[in-house]
């Protein structure tokens, strides 16, 4: 049996109490299949989608028609796509949490509610920006291959476009967690992020008003565009990053709130 | 120690636990009981922080369990089906607790070995029957050598040897200088071990005594009477606003009249008796009779008065 002074030598302040918990949620993403599954298959097809694309681009640009891009922005528009896997993968490793009801045990753990929320932003966030930071690089090569002199680029749009991924799915993720803690299942958090990056701008678009027109340049996945294209209209990167960066607040905020609220 | 001070917590207007007022020492093994329903798991959870009360507090020894740094290492819990995600492994369950709270990695093995799940410590828990999950949850409880565990129906779903297990873990901790707080709705479970027992129904505080106290006052009360006259005696039971329980037409049950009131009430009417003894029940007996009447979800009784 432990002595109370064992107990005391561990009240250590805040930040080491956030480290040992983000340890711990490394650890359980990393000892879930379904997780890590999902990432691998997140990267394999977004690394084919990057060739087929560039494969299109040059036979698109043999036939004619213009489609020249440089292959790491092409990589990036593989990632409308692969990004479900990695923000679902975020999502996930919440929400599975309260479909097995471990979440108590995880509580009972970090029982201050903020700092679990914070440890779990802090690794699903990094996360995303190590895989959008690896990805693109990884991914241009086959890319610049299939596409030829269609998909030319130089280091700077490399950089540019790898920073912008991670920057995305970083956000991204945060924004799935936040989506995970407000539904608290693993159903509702999957269908909203669906109809956060996919559904949204489709039905927005549908809708003839001006003002909804230019609320879509709002929306997560095209702030991500302007983002990596380094487009000045209807706004600029910096702009983009600050829109992400809101969506991300907004949604992780909201979702801390029902954390701290409600009863496990 | 845990301390309650007017513990409620209310879901609109059900009192699942309502001003629950008890100090829970170390040094015992203390027996929570109460029916299904009753408000034992909202009870442990307010312990927790993982429900919050409506009124009133819970505190180990004098702060909220979410002011504790590190808390595994001063209250180990188990909560029933709470226990690891499906497709964790223990081994991982585990290590990832030990990290959030420092816990040296070789305890992760101890308590396996203690809890009998090495042999499965690389299988998902997916595949885990409920006797293994809850020497899971147990296991995760002791990780930190905590000195205050609270342990929720934690034989459900044991064999005999995982129940002689868990009472011989309770009581050596106990022993120990430690405070166990276990709960259960059958009392045959902790009447062997629980040297302190806390009743609630309806979320209502119904005792707070030692186990011996409790079989005593609770079975002394019962006088059981054999009579070919049961029911003239009943008619004179309820016209002085005293308990009975007819079992059947030779017998009725007087409850907390006395052994010598009940025959002096029976010779003064002129009642021929045939048998007039209390009742030596079993803890199990006196815990039905305290809880009857706030049993959550009570099936019909022949009680009456």
């Amino acid at each position: 049996m432990k002595t109370l002074d064992h107990a005391e030598s561990h009240s250590a302040h805040g930040l080491s109490v956030q480290l040992a918990t983000a340890r711990a949620e490394i650890t359980k993403f990393f000892g879930l299949r379904s997780l890590t599954g999902l990432y691998v298959v997140g990267l394999l097809v977004t690394v084919g989608l990057g060739w087929l694309l560039g494969a299109s681009a040059k036979a698109s640009g043999e036939n004619g028609i213009d489609s020249a891009m440089p292959a790491p922005l092409i990589v990036f528009a593989t990632l409308q796509f692969g990004q479900l896997f990695f923000a679902a993968a975020a999502a996930l490793h919440l929400t599975g949490e309260y479909s097995s009801g471990t979440l108590s045990s995880t509580l009972q753990a970090v029982p201050r509610r903020g700092m679990l929320a914070g440890a779990k932003a802090l690794v699903l966030g990094s996360l995303g920006f190590l895989t959008g930071l690896v990805l693109i690089p990884l991914e241009t090569l086959p890319t610049a291959l299939a596409a030829g002199r269609y998909g030319e680029f130089d280091a700077s749009e490399l950089f540019s476009a790898s920073l912008g991924a991670g920057t995305y799915l970083a956000l991204l993720s945060l924004m799935a967690l936040g989506l995970g803690l407000l539904c608290r299942n693993s159903s509702g958090a999957l269908v909203s992020l669906i109809v956060l990056v996919i559904g949204l701008p489709q039905i927005l678009g549908l809708i003839p008003i001006d003002w909804v027109q230019s609320m879509i340049q709002y929306l997560p996945t095209n702030a991500a565009t302007f983002m990596a294209t380094g487009a000045s209209q209807p706004y600029g990167p910096v702009m983009a990053v600050v829109v992400l960066a809101l969506w991300s607040v907004i949604l992780l905020g909201a979702g801390m709130l029902m954390l701290k609220k409600r009863d496990a | 120690m845990i301390t309650f001070e007017s513990l409620s917590k209310h879901y609109g207007t059900t009192r699942a636990v309502n001003q629950l007022n008890v100090e829970i020492h170390p040094g015992k093994v203390t027996g929570f009981l109460g029916p299904n329903g009753a408000g034992k798991s909202t009870t442990m959870r307010m312990i927790l922080g993982l429900d919050a009360p409506t009124s009133g507090r819970a505190l180990i020894n004098g702060q909220r369990y979410d002011q504790l740094t590190y808390p595994m290492h001063t209250v180990g819990a188990h909560i029933s089906g709470t226990a690891g995600h499906p497709g964790h492994t223990p081994r991982t369950f585990l290590r990832a607790l030990a990290q959030s709270n420092r816990v040296p990695q070789q305890r992760v093995e101890q308590v396996l070995e203690e809890s009998g799940l090495s042999s499965v410590a690389t299988k998902r828990i997916r595949g885990f029957s409920l006797g293994m999950r809850q020497r899971l949850g147990i296991s995760a409880a002791l990780l930190a050598d905590p000195d205050i565990l609270i342990l929720d129906e934690p034989m459900n779903g044991l064999d005999a040897q995982g129940i002689t297990w868990i009472r011989q873990l309770m009581r050596n901790r106990a022993d120990q200088g430690g405070t166990v707080f276990v709960s259960s709705h059958l009392m045959s479970e902790v009447q062997q071990v629980a040297d302190q027992l806390i009743l609630i129904g309806r979320g209502e505080l119904i005792a707070n005594a030692t186990t011996e106290q409790l079989i005593n006052e609770a079975t002394e009360q019962v006088v059981t009477v054999r009579s070919p006259h049961v029911l003239a005696l009943a008619d004179l039971l309820t016209s002085r606003n005293l308990k009975f329980r007819v079992v059947d037409e030779q017998l009725i049950e007087v409850i907390g009249l006395g052994l010598q009131a009940t025959g002096a009430l029976a010779f003064a009417n002129g009642i021929e008796l045939h048998e007039l003894s209390a009742a030596h029940g079993s803890l199990e007996s006196a815990y039905n009779q305290l809880t009857q009447e706030s049993m959550e979800f009570s099936a019909p009784s022949v009680e009456r008065g």
